[in-house]
């Protein structure tokens, strides 16, 4: 009898015998054809895990493949600009560096520490031909703002003045190698950018100073470094060493800058052209001598440029005018501008750091005699710096000089600046003069400490509203007086410390 | 406001003198120094130290940052590199 089990099915209990009311009991016994089985199948799993594993090892050189196309193809930088600034005299005046308002006269030892830069810079290169570039960066939102209710008796305050948000600063493609093709070796690494890009002077000329993480270039106080259009630019280079001989940015573009909304039927022109005489083994080497030149109109929609003006005020053509003479070396560099322009600096020009809240629209508090004052005095900015035939001028220079054996670096920035030559006694002509040390921390770090002032030139003066008039100057109503009262601004002085890391 | 008879424009041409000579006459020693330390044999330049940053020209500040040392030009990260390295300059 072979061994096996049986059940009472109605008590449930198991015996080893069988007899009355016992059923067999069926148990899986391990048998060598079970093993067989058994064994088998265990195989096959080891196989199909075998191939499973062959299968990943081969997905994994795919899947660096498109790491390693990624990482050739796509850049990602990054700038921080920021400072400590301290003002020992507040005035009115332009913006000593973007996004920096102080107030005006009357807060001597303002402080605050401000980002003045935040980009993100990035850069997709899918071939050789083509890069894309991609650049947010930060603005001071200032203006107004409404509270916000919230059910019927909540309301909350707004959030928005004084935020740093993010825009577009710079977006564009560019095609790298439109001439190579052409065999001219002359221009093989000249290329065509299209979109929100960098006008030709600015970032050109913050390069060749070095400094821009601590002031403004003098005509970037003007207008702004972006704008949206296409350019074509690049070196032109001779010889078997390719030295540079002429390195030209040349395009056309919106009349509106990059933060503004095009709204003309024209469009600006603007050109620089730098002529190295002696050959530049790089970008700035040696002695160049840089001419830019800008036409263009002001932003307003053409059925607003076509109304009868006895002066067009902002709907002018403007022109700018810069003339660089420069001379680089690898630890020092100096350079000399004259500038020249008409209908280039307006009073938001003239008052971008700060203004008086009449040139602004607003209600200043004041007594209400000197609160007419400043109505006057804003009525006399718009009528000297905005009737359509002003006419600027400017010198300034330039320098940097490395102290050897040291990480230190000494740099300079002086500017003379008439906003209207046509004015006899202009109280807007300022002088502006910024002197510092910078310490070269490594690679990517900067720090400067620097002294920077806007110098009125003019002594205080009250200015004659019959010679206003002659600028088409319009009394504020109740304004009886035959002069405008202390029409020059005090100066302004303020020490920094200043930040810059950039990779 | 006006400073007697010399004037806020002129005290800005005397200053912008002052430091054209300061630069002009310091960079001169420091123009034939380089002049004289960097040798036209490039296997001779090979063996001169790593740049380091404080001493090279800008050439751009934006992405890649680009310095020039004895007439190259460098990534920045190159540099850092040469520097942790303490290679000559290739």
């Amino acid at each position: 009898m072979s061994p096996g089990f049986w059940t009472d099915p109605v008590s449930g209990q198991v015996f080893t015998k069988p007899g009355p009311g016992r059923v067999p009991l069926p148990l899986p016994l391990v048998t060598p054809a079970s093993q067989q089985a058994l064994a088998s199948q265990l195989q096959r799993q080891q196989q199909q895990t075998t191939q499973l594993q062959q299968q990943v090892q081969e997905m994994k050189p795919a899947w660096q493949d498109i790491t390693n196309n990624l990482k050739n193809k796509v850049s990602v930088g990054a700038q921080l600009w920021g400072d400590y600034s301290f003002y020992t005299h507040t005035s009115y005046g332009p913006q000593l560096l973007t996004q920096l308002n102080p107030p005006g006269p009357g807060n001597n030892s303002f402080n605050s520490f401000d980002i003045t830069r935040a980009y993100i810079n990035l850069f997709w290169y899918p071939t050789d031909d083509w890069t894309l570039r991609i650049t947010p960066n930060i603005y001071r939102t200032l203006g107004a703002t409404t509270n916000q209710s919230f059910g019927r008796t909540t309301g909350f305050g707004s959030d928005l003045t004084g935020d740093l948000g993010y825009r577009l600063k710079y977006g564009y493609v560019q095609w790298n190698t439109p001439f190579k093709n052409l065999g001219i070796e002359a221009i093989k690494d000249d290329k065509f950018v299209l979109g929100q890009q960098p006008q030709p002077l600015t970032a050109w000329e913050e390069d060749l100073y070095g400094y821009r993480f601590v002031n403004l270039t003098t005509w970037n106080m003007s207008m702004a470094s972006t704008f949206p259009g296409v350019t074509v630019q690049g070196p032109i280079t001779f010889g078997s060493k390719h030295l540079q001989y002429i390195d030209y940015n040349i395009g056309a573009f919106d009349n509106a800058s990059f933060h503004a909304l095009e709204a003309t039927n024209t469009k600006e022109v603007m050109a620089r052209v730098s002529v190295y005489p002696l050959g530049a083994r790089w970008r700035f080497d040696g002695l160049g001598i840089t001419s830019f030149y800008d036409f263009g109109y002001g932003n307003v929609t053409p059925d607003v440029a076509q109304l009868p003006a006895v002066l067009k005020g902002p709907n002018s053509e403007i022109e700018r005018l810069a003339e660089i003479v420069h001379y680089t070396a690898e630890t020092w560099g100096i350079g000399f501008e004259y500038d020249w322009g008409r209908n280039a600096w307006s009073p938001g020009n003239m008052f971008s750091g700060a203004g008086p809240a009449e040139a602004f629209g607003l209600i200043p508090t004041l007594s209400p005699a000197l609160t007419l004052n400043q109505s006057a005095y804003a009525a006399l900015a718009n009528a000297l710096l905005n009737n359509g035939r002003s006419y600027q001028q400017g010198f300034n220079f330039f320098g940097h000089y490395h102290i050897p054996d040291t990480r230190f670096t000494a740099f300079g920035w002086l500017e003379q600046w008439q906003p209207n030559t046509q004015v006899q006694s202009n109280p807007f002509d300022f002088e502006r003069i910024i002197l510092g040390v910078a310490y070269q921390y490594n690679e990517y770090l900067r720090f400067a400490f620097d002294y920077q002032t806007i110098l009125y030139y003019q002594n205080q003066y009250n200015f004659p509203v019959s010679y206003a008039k002659t600028f088409n100057f319009v009394a504020p109503k109740g304004f009886k007086k035959s002069t405008i009262p202390d029409v020059v601004s005090p100066d302004l002085h303020v020490f920094m410390l200043n930040v810059e890391y950039a990779f | 406001m006006k400073l007697g008879a010399v004037g806020r424009f002129g005290l800005g041409v005397i200053t912008g003198a002052a430091l054209a000579t300061v630069v002009g006459c310091a960079a001169t020693p420091q123009m034939r120094q380089g002049a004289a330390a960097v040798p036209a044999d490039a296997n001779i330049a090979a063996k001169s130290p790593a740049p380091k940053v404080q001493d090279c020209g800008i050439v751009t500040l934006s992405t890649p940052v680009l310095y020039a040392c004895n007439g190259k030009v460098y990534t920045e990260y190159a540099l850092q590199h040469l520097r942790e390295q303490n290679t000559p300059a290739p």
